[in-house]
């Protein structure tokens, strides 16, 4: 049984490998990636604590830092949207973001909250084994 | 050790999950040579924000 787990997670994880991960080449994508990294690292820790595979302290520290990574993901889509405002487009209610614009400080905050994500993501493959 | 097995593969079924779906995401975005929309990222953040309270939910009720 064990090393029929051990089969299927390498299968998965090799499957992964060869997906051809997209590269987030826009603040926009960037953020919309850190947002998935909280929901996936929050998922994560949820079944990891059904699994018993961590603790509840350590489940509700990973809550309490997933909780600090949006607020930080949210500073800097809100620094991001003061530095690099949308432009009205003609015939639509939705602006569109010029893509040459840049903001250091957003820029900052997203490579903050990135790090942040980095150590969870560490801490609960420490755990589960899970990357 | 059956019911762990299963928890543990199921953890890595869910990470796989996650994964696909911002790949999906990013490569729709990409194919149609456009930024996420507001719309995008929206979702995504109100997922962050549900599995994090899910999380906080089930750290108080477990033990």
């Amino acid at each position: 049984m064990k090393k029929m787990l051990l089969i299927a997670v390498a299968f998965m994880l090799t499957a992964c490998a060869q997906l051809g991960m997209q590269t987030p080449d826009t603040f926009g994508k960037r953020l919309l990636t850190a947002y998935a990294t909280v929901d996936a690292v929050a998922d994560g820790a949820t079944q990891a604590l059904a699994a018993k595979q961590i603790n509840e302290v350590t489940a509700a520290n990973i809550a309490k830092t997933g909780r600090t990574a949006l607020t930080i993901i949210d500073a800097a889509s809100a620094l991001y949207e003061k530095d690099c405002p949308s432009m009205p487009v003609p015939g639509s209610t939705a602006g569109v973001i010029d893509p040459k614009c840049v903001s250091v400080g957003a820029n900052g905050k997203l490579q903050e909250a990135t790090t942040v994500l980095i150590g969870l993501q560490a801490l609960l493959a420490t755990y589960t084994g899970v990357k | 050790m059956g019911t762990t097995a299963a928890l543990v593969l199921q953890l890595a079924i869910t990470a796989m999950q996650h994964a696909t779906e911002l790949n999906q995401l990013l490569a729709t975005a990409n194919a149609e040579g456009r930024d996420v929309t507001p719309a995008e990222l929206a979702a995504v953040r109100s997922k962050a924000v549900a599995s994090l309270d899910k999380l906080e939910a089930a750290t108080s009720h477990s033990g």
